[in-house]
C-alpha cells in the first residue's frame, strides 16, 4: 500500500470515527460516559474487602 | 542579556529530548490523576492506561470503557469513535507522551543502562502477542454482549459465570490497574488495620489479588531489561491503536537524500523499529512518536510531518 492509498484509506477511517462520535452525541452516550468516568470500578480491585 | 543571546543560549542548551518528554508524561500523569485536588471528571475516555477503578481519575480509559459498555450490553460509540479518531490523527503518540502506565515503564527503563536489545525474528514474534490479547478480549466481551441481547437469560448465566471477567476480561489482570488501584487500596486496607490482624487477612485475599501481583512484578522486571516491553508486547490498547496508526495522518519523514545509514536511529527507537529502512514516510504501527530517532540522527535526515 503506497502513500496516497495509506492517506485515503485514513481519511476514510477519520470519517467513520467522526459519524461515531456524532452518534455517540445524538444517544446521549457522552452523558453515560460522564457518569462511567466518575464512577468507580471495582472490578480492578479483585476482591480486596 | 538581550533577546537574541536569550534565544541563542536556550538554542544551545537544549535540553536532552528524554528529559523534555518525562516533563510532558509527568505534567499529563499530574493533570490526568488531578481529580484528588478536588477537579471533576470529565465525559472523555482516551487511548491511555487510566484506570476507571482509580479515584484521582478525571478521564477514562477507552478500552475498560468498551469492555463495560459490552457488558452491560451498550453500543461503546463515543469510546471506539474517539480511538478511532486519535489513532488516525496522531497515531500511538498518546502512548509515548500522555500514558500514565508508559511514564513508569519509561521510569523504570531509566533505571537500567544496559538494556537488551531483542533480536529482530524474537521482537516481532513477540509483537504479534498483543494482537491476540485484543483478539481474546473482544471474543469474550463480545460474545457476552450478544448473548445478553440475543439470549438473556443464558447472557445473564455466562456473565455470572465470568464474575470479575464478566466487566473487564482485561481489566482483571491489567497491570495498571494493579500498579495504580490495588496497591494503593491494598495499602490503605492494611493501613487501618489493627496490629496482629495482617496475616489473617493475607490469607483472605483471594488468588488474583496475588495473581495480579505477579503479573505486574513480570511486568516491571521486563521493563527494567526491555525498554517498552509491555507496550511492545503485551498492551491491547497498543494493539488498538496500531491497527489505526499506520494510517495516521502525523508521520516522521525520512530523507534518503540526508541519510547515511549510520544506524544511530534504530538504536535510539525504544519499539526496535528500523527507521533507516524506510523510504519516505515512516508509518510503522509500532511507531509511538517518542522522536527519539529524529533527536538521534545527526544528519537532519529525520523530521515530523503533519499531515
Amino acid at each position: 500500500m503506497d502513500e496516497h492509498e495509506k492517506r485515503v484509506v485514513g481519511t476514510f477511517l477519520l470519517l467513520i470515527g467522526v459519524i461515531l462520535l456524532g452518534l455517540a452525541l445524538e444517544f446521549g452516550d457522552v452523558e453515560a460516559v460522564g457518569k462511567l468516568v466518575e464512577e468507580i470500578f471495582g472490578v480492578v480491585k479483585s476482591g480486596l474487602p | 542579556m538581550s533577546k537574541e543571546k536569550v534565544v541563542a543560549f536556550l538554542k544551545k542548551a537544549k535540553p536532552p529530548l528524554w528529559l523534555v518528554r518525562k516533563i510532558v508524561q509527568g505534567g499529563f500523569f499530574v493533570l490526568l490523576n488531578c481529580a484528588i485536588l478536588g477537579v471533576n471528571p470529565v465525559p472523555l475516555l482516551l487511548p491511555v492506561l487510566e484506570c476507571l477503578g482509580m479515584r484521582s481519575k478525571v478521564v477514562g480509559c477507552s478500552l475498560g470503557a468498551i469492555q463495560i459498555y459490552l457488558s452491560r450490553p451498550e453500543a461503546p460509540l463515543l469510546a471506539v469513535g474517539l480511538l478511532i479518531v486519535i489513532a488516525v490523527i496522531l497515531g500511538r503518540s498518546s502512548c509515548a507522551w500522555v500514558c500514565p502506565f508508559g511514564f513508569v515503564m519509561d521510569l523504570i527503563a531509566l533505571m537500567n543502562r544496559k538494556p537488551i536489545r531483542v533480536s529482530r525474528p524474537t521482537d516481532s514474534t513477540f509483537k504479534k502477542a498483543k494482537y491476540g490479547i485484543l483478539l481474546v478480549i473482544f471474543l469474550v466481551s463480545g460474545s457476552l454482549a450478544l448473548s445478553l441481547i440475543y439470549q438473556p437469560s443464558t447472557g445473564e448465566a455466562y456473565k455470572k459465570a465470568l464474575g470479575s471477567l464478566a466487566e473487564g476480561p482485561f481489566c482483571a489482570f491489567c497491570p495498571a490497574g494493579s500498579f495504580f488501584v490495588t496497591l494503593p487500596e491494598a495499602i490503605m486496607y492494611f493501613w487501618g488495620m489493627a496490629p496482629g490482624g495482617i496475616g489473617e487477612q493475607l490469607r483472605g485475599l483471594p488468588p488474583t489479588f496475588w495473581i495480579r501481583l505477579i503479573i505486574l512484578a513480570g511486568v516491571f522486571y521486563a521493563a527494567y531489561y526491555v525498554p517498552r516491553a509491555w507496550c511492545r508486547y503485551v498492551c491491547p490498547l497498543g494493539a488498538f491503536l496500531a491497527l489505526f496508526s499506520r494510517f495516521s495522518l502525523l508521520g516522521i519523514v525520512r530523507s534518503p537524500a540526508r541519510c547515511d545509514k549510520c544506524g544511530k536511529c534504530n538504536a535510539a527507537c525504544p519499539m526496535n523499529i528500523r527507521v533507516a529502512d524506510f523510504r519516505g514516510k515512516v508509518s510503522h504501527p509500532e511507531c509511538i512518536y517518542c522522536l527519539e530517532c529524529i533527536y538521534a540522527c545527526d544528519k537532519k535526515a529525520l523530521k515530523l510531518k503533519f499531515p
